[in-house]
């Protein structure tokens, strides 16, 4: 454990050093992730010119979901950037150096490159966060705080498995960097509550790919909707997509085939 | 002129060499037009008719922008930063053929098969989704959409030229690709029709070629524009794309000049 928390550490400085590098590159990312970061929220009041609710949600309970997938989707791509380079990585060649390394490859593959930027970033989405909570119609119990920070932690690991899917997917085939923004574009669906959505679309997206469970959940929870089978749900489907996208990591890595290196 | 026919081919092809990819856009279109019809049929409700869209012409026209974003979005600009930042540009300095014009011949090529994932997709969910939809029926005025997203193409072609060209003078670009795509995907009328816009937006949004990117292209095939509007909007498209032309033709010439073809 010591050892993997030194590797990631070093890691994390060596991206955060390269970050920093370029202001410029920096600046420039971190502006074009808040201009579409203020135009969503805009995009949300002015959509509550034409409406008083959202399929019984007011605006800001609607503007918590949107938050949530922010805190989801910008915390996941915090910590696991490094996946969105791996293409990269096996089409140079220089995967099968990081096989050899003593350790675990998909831990490496997947924290290489910690956004500093992502980091930053997180700091407005916690505190709007914090501000819609005490803006919600009705009172928040702390236990029901407790609830929303524990679905966000389990969140994160839903959305951890959907990155190691990605990377399963990009041992197999070559040309798939877009297989990461297939993922992207299905978070769209998380932006809004999931009553929006037919129950068909709430089923794929829910037990086939979670993402309504991890933004739709944790605001549930949040918002005091939440009972033991709710509970128990969100647990055994994040246990099996997380189990099966370790179990589908194993099976393609085995069947990794270097081109040359 | 057989250069740039070669450099089309090469585009069909390199789009069609690998089939996952093809797989992963048609699975996009299919996300895109799923999710954003229903959250404007909840916003709907029970009214008809907001900002002028009728329910049916908002889910239509959610259901065409795969279809025209498709033709009018161009990604030359990682194309370019990755040659700009490789040196492979330098080859194009001592061959016969444009590089700029050599882009646009791929992007061509790549479009043609580009195209097919939302055709696919609008085929797929048109049963399912007959019902909410107001298709325009075939009539001349549709002919103007030709050369509405004909404009609009070349403009997404020069923006997007003119935002990898950026790598001549920065080390990485990747940030002002990753900005353009930021802007371009609300003011260019992905999100939500300009109508929705606040009206000083809208006025200085007018202004700037990207409603030509999706906004005036699918009011075209809706039939919510009037011919006037279209001609003035082409027009216009005209002027823009004099002055992105002369743009691009002076930041390639500064940039070659910068150019350092170091280690190769």
């Amino acid at each position: 454990m010591w050892k993997y928390t030194r590797v990631w550490i070093q890691l994390t400085k060596n991206a955060f050093s390269a970050t920093l590098s370029n202001r410029l590159d920096a600046a420039g990312y971190f502006l074009g992730k808040l201009i579409r970061f203020i135009f969503f929220i805009l995009l949300i009041q002015g959509l509550f010119r034409y409406t008083k609710s959202l399929v019984g949600y007011s605006e800001s309970e609607v503007l918590l979901f949107f938050l949530t997938f922010n805190l989801v989707d910008v915390g996941a791509q915090a910590f696991f950037r490094g996946i969105y380079n791996f293409s990269g990585e096996i089409k140079r060649g220089s995967f099968d150096f990081l096989l050899m390394r003593p350790i675990n490859t998909l831990f490496y593959v997947m924290t290489k490159s910690t956004d500093l930027l992502d980091f930053l970033f997180l700091i407005p989405i916690v505190h709007l966060t914090v501000t819609t909570i005490g803006r919600l119609p009705h009172p928040v119990h702390l236990s029901n705080v407790f609830t929303y920070v524990l679905f966000i932690c389990i969140s994160l690991i839903i959305v951890m498995g959907i990155h190691i899917f990605t990377a399963a997917l990009t041992i197999r085939t070559v040309e798939n960097e877009n297989i990461i923004w297939l993922y992207r574009e299905c978070m769209t669906i998380g932006r809004f509550p999931p009553e929006i959505f037919p129950r068909k679309v709430q089923f794929i997206f829910t037990y086939i790919v979670p993402v309504l469970v991890a933004v739709g959940f944790p605001v549930k929870a949040l918002l005091g909707g939440v009972d033991i089978k709710f509970v128990l749900t969100t647990f055994v489907i994040t246990i099996l997509f997380f189990g099966g996208s370790i179990f589908f990591w194993k099976r393609n890595l085995k069947a990794y085939s270097s081109a040359s290196s | 002129m057989k250069q740039y026919l070669q450099a089309f081919k090469y585009g069909v092809g390199y789009a069609t060499a690998y089939r996952m990819r093809l797989l992963v856009w048609f699975l996009q279109g299919i996300v895109w037009i799923v999710a954003l019809p229903f959250i404007w049929l909840t916003i709907y409700g029970s009214e008809e008719n907001i900002a002028g869209f009728s329910k049916t012409l908002m889910i239509t026209y959610f259901f065409c922008i795969p279809f025209v974003q498709s033709l009018t979005y161009h990604h030359v600009d990682y194309e370019i930063q990755e040659d700009i930042k490789n040196g492979h540009i330098i080859n194009f300095i001592l061959k016969p053929i444009g590089y700029l014009p050599y882009q646009f011949f791929v992007e061509i090529g790549y479009k043609m098969v580009d195209v097919i994932a939302p055709i696919l997709t609008m085929i797929l969910l048109y049963p399912m989704l007959r019902s909410f939809l107001a298709l325009p029926h075939f009539s001349l005025e549709l002919l103007w959409f030709i050369p509405v997203v004909v404009l609009g193409s070349i403009l997404g072609f020069l923006i997007s030229s003119i935002v990898g060209m950026v790598a001549f003078w920065t080390t990485r670009a990747e940030w002002a690709s990753h900005l353009w795509w930021m802007v371009s995907t609300f003011v260019g009328g992905f999100v939500a029709p300009l109508e929705f816009f606040p009206e000083t937006a809208k006025t200085i949004i007018s202004y700037t070629p990207f409603p030509l990117l999706i906004d005036t292209p699918v009011s075209v095939l809706l039939g919510t524009i009037s011919r006037g509007e279209i001609i003035h909007q082409v027009l216009f498209g005209g002027m823009w794309i004099i002055g992105l032309l002369l743009v691009t033709s002076f930041m390639y010439r500064r940039g070659i000049k910068r150019i350092e073809g170091i280690g190769i």
